[in-house]
C-alpha cells in the first residue's frame, strides 16, 4: 500500500504540498487531478523519491521512498516531459534501465515494442513528442513496477495510442496487480480509466475517493417556485453554489441526494429535478468553493 | 538450473557505472588513441631518430617532463569535464527526475557517475604510463626513467586526478545550472588568488614584520595553488621519486578525502528541485559574490588611492572600496539572477564584502593576533640570521638579534611610510631557526628608521660574528683572489671614484682589522643621522669565492675611518676611470 502522512513540500516559502494524507491500495488506477500548480507533479516526485519531503512521509508499506533503493525499485516515474540520455536510442535506453532495475523484463520490452511501432535503433532525439512518450512508456512498463507514476500520461499521444496505452495499463493492473497513479488535466480520460481519484488544490487534498464517490457527492438541483424562498433558507444544505434566474433556483450542494431533494421538495416547488454532475463539473465546483478563478477556466 | 546471471547479485550501482562507461566508450577510445600517439608515439619516433643522431636521445628527458606535466594537467582537467558531463542531469528537471528516481541512494548515484568518469580518464592515462614502462624496460640506456620513477609519477597523477575530481564536485553539486557552474568555478578560483594578493599587499604595508612571499598566502587560500606547487616541486626537486615526496602524496590524499566527503554531504542534502536555478546551495553564490566584491572594491579603491597618493585604509580608500564592492556584487547578482531581481540583497553582499575586507584590515593593522609583537624565546632559537644593508650575519647566540628585534618593536622603528629622503633607512630581515632541522622558521622583515635603533643596529653590525664568518673563509683563499670593489663619493656629491683591487688573504685581514678597530671607536654614532647622510663616504665590498659559493663583506666608511680610508684610497682607479 502506498501511503502519505502529513506530506509537506515547500519551494522558497510557498507550500507546494500542505499536509497531504492518502492511502492507495494495490492494483488500482488512481487519478490525481488539480488546478495548475496544485502540487500534482510535486506529489509524484515525492512518491518516486526524487524530492525529499520537508515534513511528513510518503512510501510503500510504511517505508519512505526517498533515498531508499528497495522502495524506489518498485516505482517507475514518467515525468511530464520524457528524458533520454543524449544521443541515445531506445535500445541503449533499455540497456540503461536494465542495468539499474532488477525487474526489467526484456520480454515485456519486446512485446511493448511490437505494440508501439517504434524503431529501437533510431535516435530518440529524432522522435516526435508522442513517439518519445511512447518510448518512455515502453521503458517504464518494462521495469515491471509495482507502482507506475504518470505525469500527464496521455499528453502528445494520438487517439489510437491513448486507447492502446489505456488497455495496457488496465491489463497490467489486472495481471500483475500494478498500481497506476495518473496526474492529468484531462478529466475525461481520468474518469474513463481511474477507479479512484484525488483532487488537489494549492497543495491540499480536497477530495479523495472512488469516481462515483467524488462526483456522486455533489448534486445539481434545479427548482421552479411560485414564491421563490430566500437564499438564506438553502444555507441549511452543504451549499457550493446557488443562482436565481426569475423563479428558477439552481443550486449545487454536497451530500446525500435523497436528503437534498427532500429538503428542496419541502419548500413546495412547482418543479424540481436533480441533474447528474460529471467529474469535470464536480472538479470546477470544488475549486469554485475554494475561490479558484473558475470563470477564466470557463472562458 | 539457475543461469549465471541470476546467480550474480544484481547491483544497480555497478550497473549504472558500467552503463555510463559503455555510453562514453567512444570518447574513452579517442582519448586512449590520443594518449598512445603522445606516448609511446613521440618516444618511439625520437628513439628511432637517436639511432642516427645521438643528440636526439638527449631530448628524451624533456619529452618525459612534458609527458608527466601534460598528462597530469590534462587528466585533471578531463576529470572535471567528465564529472560535469556525468552529473549534468542535476541541472534539468527532466533529467534530474530520471536519475533521482532510479533505485539507488544518493551516495550510490554519485559514486557510479563519478567513478565512471574517473575510469574513463584513467584508462588512457594508464595506457600512457604502461607504454612508458615498457619502453624503459626495452631501452634502459636511454634517459626514460626507472620503473619506480614512472610508477611514482603514475601514482601521484592518479591521486591528483582524485583530488581534482573531488574538488570539481563541490562546484558541480553546488551549482544549479551549467552557466553558474562555470561562473562560480572560475570566479572562485581566480578570486581567491586575487584576494590572497590583496591580503598580501595589506600585510606588506600594515603588518609590521611581515615577510612572507606572495606564495605563502596563496598556499593558504587556494587549494589549486597549493597542490599545483606541490606537484611542481615533486617534478623538479624529487625527480619523480616517491620516497622523497611523501608530502605530495599525503597532501593529495588529504585533499581528495576532504573534498569527497564535502561533495558527498552536499549531494546527499542537495534538493533535486534546485535544478535549473542558479545555485543549489546559496552559500556558494554568497562566497563567490563576497570574493568578487572584495576584488572589485579593492580595484576601485586602488585607482583612487594611487591618484590621490594616499593609503588603502584612508577615508578615500575605504569609501571607494565600499562603492566598488557594491557595484561588483550588484553586477554579479544581476548576472546570477538574470536581472536586478535581488538588487537589495546584492547591495547587502557588497556591504558584506566591505565588512570582510574591514575585518581583514583591522586584524592586519592591529598586529594579526600578536604577530607583530611575537619574539621567540631565546632557548627556542637554534640560530638566527640578520640581514640588512651590506651585512648578512649568522648568530648562534641570538642575544644581539633579539635585542635588535625588541628595539624595533619597542621603539616603533618600523614604518613602511617613513620619509626616505631625510631619514636614514634600511630593510632589516631577521630569520629565526626554531629547530635544528630548519623546518620551523620565524621570519620578520622591517623597514626601519636606522637612527631610532642605532645602538642595536651597531651592535649587530660591529659584532664579532660578522667579521669571523668572513675571516674563516679567508683561510682557504690562495693568492690575490679576494676582490675589492665599490666606490668613493666626495663631499660636494658631484664626483665619484671607482675602487677596485685584488687582495691577498693577509692584506684583507689587515684591512678588516683596521676597519673593525675604527668602527668600534666610532660606536653607535655610526648610525647617527649625520653620519648616515654624509656625502663623503666609501662603500666597498670584499668578495671571495669558495667552491663556487661567493661570500661578501661590506665596508662603509666616513671621514671617521682615516686608516681604513687610507688603505681603500690606494685602490682608487685612475682619473680616466672615475665618473664625474
Amino acid at each position: 500500500m502506498l501511503t502519505a502522512q502529513n506530506l509537506t513540500k515547500t519551494f522558497e516559502g510557498s507550500k507546494a504540498l500542505d499536509g497531504v494524507c492518502f492511502e492507495i491500495d494495490d492494483g488500482c488506477v488512481y487519478g490525481l487531478v488539480g488546478s495548475n500548480g496544485s502540487g500534482k507533479s510535486t506529489l509524484l516526485r515525492c512518491i518516486s523519491g526524487v524530492y525529499k519531503p520537508d515534513d511528513g512521509r510518503v512510501g510503500i508499506d510504511g517505508i519512505p521512498s526517498f533515498n531508499n533503493p528497495s522502495v524506489k525499485s518498485q516505482i517507475a516515474f514518467l515525468g511530464d516531459t520524457p528524458y533520454f540520455l543524449p544521443q541515445s536510442n531506445l535500445k541503449e535506453m533499455a540497456s540503461f534501465y536494465k542495468s539499474t532495475y532488477k525487474n526489467f523484463d526484456i520480454d515485456t520490452y519486446k512485446y511493448l515494442l511490437s505494440v508501439f511501432p517504434l524503431n529501437e535503433s533510431a535516435r530518440l532525439s529524432t522522435f516526435s513528442k508522442g513517439m518519445r512518450r511512447q518510448a518512455a512508456l515502453i521503458l517504464m512498463l518494462s521495469t515491471k513496477p509495482r507502482y507506475l507514476l504518470l505525469d500527464e500520461a496521455f499528453d502528445g499521444l494520438d487517439v489510437v495510442m491513448r486507447k492502446t496505452l489505456s488497455n495496457i495499463i488496465i491489463d497490467s493492473t489486472e495481471k500483475y496487480g500494478m498500481t497506476v497513479i495518473i496526474a492529468s488535466h484531462n478529466l475525461r480520460e481520468i474518469e474513463d480509466m481511474c477507479d479512484h481519484i484525488s483532487l488537489l488544490h494549492e497543495g491540499k487534498l480536497i477530495a479523495d475517493g472512488g469516481i462515483e464517490e467524488v462526483s456522486g457527492k455533489i448534486h445539481k438541483i434545479q427548482a421552479v417556485f411560485e414564491r421563490v424562498p430566500e437564499k438564506e433558507v438553502f444555507k441549511q444544505l452543504d451549499l457550493m453554489k446557488i443562482e436565481q434566474n426569475g423563479s428558477v433556483i439552481s443550486l449545487v450542494a454536497k451530500g446525500d441526494r435523497d436528503d437534498i431533494m427532500a429538503f428542496v421538495d419541502s419548500l413546495s416547488p412547482k418543479f424540481s429535478e436533480c441533474i447528474d454532475v460529471s467529474l469535470e463539473e464536480a472538479f470546477i465546483y470544488e475549486l469554485e468553493v475554494l475561490g479558484y478563478d473558475v470563470k477564466s477556466i470557463e472562458a | 538450473m539457475m543461469s549465471s546471471q541470476s546467480k550474480r547479485k544484481f547491483s544497480p550501482t555497478f550497473g549504472l557505472l558500467f552503463s555510463t562507461i559503455n555510453k562514453n566508450a567512444g570518447v574513452i577510445i579517442l582519448m586512449s588513441l590520443a594518449m598512445l600517439i603522445f606516448c609511446p608515439g613521440i618516444f618511439l619516433t625520437t628513439l628511432s631518430k637517436s639511432e642516427f643522431n645521438q643528440a636526439d636521445a638527449y631530448t628524451l628527458p624533456e619529452y618525459l617532463d612534458i609527458l608527466y606535466g601534460v598528462t597530469g594537467v590534462v587528466s585533471c582537467v578531463l576529470i572535471c569535464v567528465c564529472n560535469y558531463v556525468n552529473l549534468a542531469y542535476l541541472y534539468k528537471k527532466q533529467s534530474s527526475d530520471v536519475f533521482h528516481s532510479l533505485p539507488l541512494t544518493r551516495a550510490q548515484l554519485l559514486f557510479s557517475r563519478v567513478a565512471a568518469g574517473f575510469i574513463g580518464v584513467l584508462i588512457p592515462v594508464t595506457l600512457g604510463y604502461a607504454s612508458l614502462s615498457v619502453l624503459s624496460f626495452f631501452y634502459p640506456t636511454y634517459a626514460i626513467g626507472t620503473l619506480s620513477q614512472i610508477a611514482s609519477a603514475y601514482l601521484v597523477n592518479i591521486l591528483y586526478m582524485l583530488a581534482a575530481s573531488a574538488y570539481s564536485l563541490i562546484f558541480i553539486i553546488g551549482a544549479g545550472s551549467a552557466f553558474d557552474l562555470i561562473l562560480s568555478f572560475f570566479g572562485f578560483n581566480t578570486a581567491v588568488l586575487v584576494v590572497g594578493g590583496i591580503i598580501h599587499a595589506l600585510c606588506d604595508r600594515y603588518l609590521s614584520g611581515y615577510s612572507s612571499a606572495f606564495t605563502g598566502i596563496m598556499r593558504i587560500v587556494s587549494p589549486v595553488y597549493f597542490l599545483g606547487e606541490k606537484a611542481a616541486l615533486f617534478a623538479i626537486d624529487n625527480v619523480y621519486s616517491l620516497p622523497k615526496s611523501e608530502d605530495v602524496v599525503f597532501a593529495a590524499i588529504i585533499f581528495a578525502a576532504v573534498f569527497f566527503a564535502i561533495s558527498a554531504i552536499l549531494y546527499n542534502f542537495r534538493k533535486a528541485e534546485r535544478g535549473g536555478q542558479a545555485y543549489a546551495y546559496k552559500f556558494i553564490y554568497i562566497i563567490c559574490a563576497v570574493l568578487a566584491g572584495i576584488c572589485g572594491g579593492y580595484a576601485l579603491s586602488e585607482i583612487f588611492v594611487l591618484s590621490a597618493d594616499t593609503k588603502e585604509l584612508s577615508p578615500i580608500g575605504i569609501i571607494f572600496f565600499i562603492v566598488g564592492a557594491i557595484i561588483t556584487t550588484v553586477v554579479y547578482g544581476a548576472v546570477t539572477n538574470r536581472g536586478f531581481k535581488r538588487f537589495k540583497k546584492s547591495i547587502v553582499l557588497g556591504v558584506a564584502s566591505a565588512l570582510v575586507y574591514g575585518v581583514i584590515a583591522i586584524i592586519v593593522a592591529s598586529g594579526a593576533f600578536g604577530f607583530e609583537k611575537r619574539i621567540p624565546e631565546k632557548k627556542a632559537i637554534s640560530s638566527v640570521v640578520v640581514d640588512f644593508d651590506d651585512a648578512f650575519i649568522n648568530f648562534n647566540d641570538a642575544d644581539k638579534a633579539l635585542k635588535l628585534h625588541k628595539a624595533i618593536i619597542e621603539k616603533k622603528a618600523d614604518d613602511e611610510y617613513l620619509d626616505t629622503v631625510d631619514t636614514p633607512h634600511t630593510y632589516v630581515r631577521i630569520n629565526y631557526n626554531l629547530d635544528k632541522d630548519g623546518k620551523d622558521v620565524l621570519m620578520r622583515k622591517y623597514f626601519v628608521d636606522k637612527v631610532k635603533i642605532k645602538k642595536e643596529l651597531f651592535d649587530v653590525y660591529s659584532s664579532d660574528e660578522r667579521f669571523t664568518e668572513f675571516e674563516k673563509g679567508l683561510e682557504r683563499v690562495k693568492g690575490d683572489s679576494i676582490e675589492l670593489w665599490g666606490g668613493k663619493s666626495f663631499n660636494d656629491d658631484t664626483e665619484y671614484a671607482d675602487i677596485y683591487g685584488r687582495l691577498t688573504s693577509s692584506e684583507t685581514k689587515e684591512l678588516l682589522s683596521v676597519y673593525k678597530r675604527e668602527l668600534k671607536a666610532v660606536g653607535e654614532e655610526f648610525y647617527s643621522a649625520e653620519n648616515q647622510t654624509k656625502h663623503s663616504v666609501i662603500n666597498v665590498t670584499l668578495t671571495i669565492d669558495i667552491e663556487r659559493k661567493p661570500k661578501s663583506f661590506g665596508i662603509f666608511t666616513t671621514d671617521d675611518f682615516p686608516e681604513t680610508n687610507a688603505i681603500l684610497n690606494s685602490y682608487i682607479q685612475s682619473n680616466e676611470d672615475t665618473i664625474g
